[in-house]
């Protein structure tokens, strides 16, 4: 067999995408919002948009890893995919941004740890990132998959 | 939904051939017996059950708005 390159890779989930969407009759239309060499980002659409989220995006993180196992196997190149939804991914981060932001204030204010909700490693990374290089707070996980949570804490003064 | 049930299994699998599927309606449920080659049986289940967990995630999506309860059953 032929080495699969990345863009069989993206036709795959693509295909999969489709397949899924066709065989649910829900009104999907499924579209490629951002194509790079190592990444690819599948949005479905429509006016059942809401069911392929799910609460928590529990349906989009689904697709995603059926889709993923489905198509990648073993030996083929790196690609990341991403299913989004009407927009989800970036509402979502926004909003996790400015959450990690407004609790990693009140724990500088009140020197104490604040907890979030559980969240998908993808969302874990989006608060890690978001306090990165925060003078006074630090953030670290707790807890198995898939109650794995974050801590911000006070950063120790060095 | 039985044919995402199909679509999700068949997409996993080595033997696409060998995969059945039948749809048990009761009162307020529906079971999808999903019936895969041996050899298959762990590229459905995946560790830990997180691939059949995925599928059960995406057909009670699809289930949501006839409201009722929907069960997927994977043997080999």
């Amino acid at each position: 067999m032929a080495d699969v390159t990345v863009d069989t890779l993206k036709e795959r989930i693509f295909a999969f995408a489709e397949g899924y969407a066709a065989s649910t009759g829900l009104d999907l239309a499924v579209s490629v919002t951002r194509d790079t060499p190592d990444a690819i980002t599948v949005s479905v659409d429509g006016t059942d948009a809401a069911k392929v989220v799910g609460r928590g995006s529990r349906v989009l993180d689904a697709l995603q890893l059926v889709a993923t196992t489905a198509c990648i196997h073993r030996g083929d190149p790196r690609l990341n995919v991403l299913f989004d939804s009407e927009g989800y991914r970036e509402r979502r981060e926004q909003l996790l941004v400015e959450t990690a932001n407004d609790l990693a204030a009140q724990v500088e204010e009140a020197g104490q740890e604040a907890v979030l909700d559980p969240l998908s490693a993808l969302e874990r990374k989006i608060v890690h990132n978001a306090l990165l290089d925060h003078p006074s707070v630090m953030t670290y996980s707790e807890g198995l998959e898939p109650n794995r949570y974050i801590v911000i804490a006070p950063r120790p003064a060095q | 939904m039985k044919s995402t049930v199909e679509f999700l299994v068949k997409e996993l699998v080595d033997n696409p051939d060998a995969v059945e599927v039948s749809e048990i309606t009761g009162d307020d449920s529906t079971t999808y017996e999903v019936r895969v080659s041996p050899d298959d049986l762990g590229k459905v289940i995946g560790k830990q059950g997180r691939i059949a967990n995925a599928i059960r995630t995406l057909v009670k999506a699809v289930a949501m708005k006839d409201k009722r309860k929907v069960y997927v059953e994977i043997l080999a």
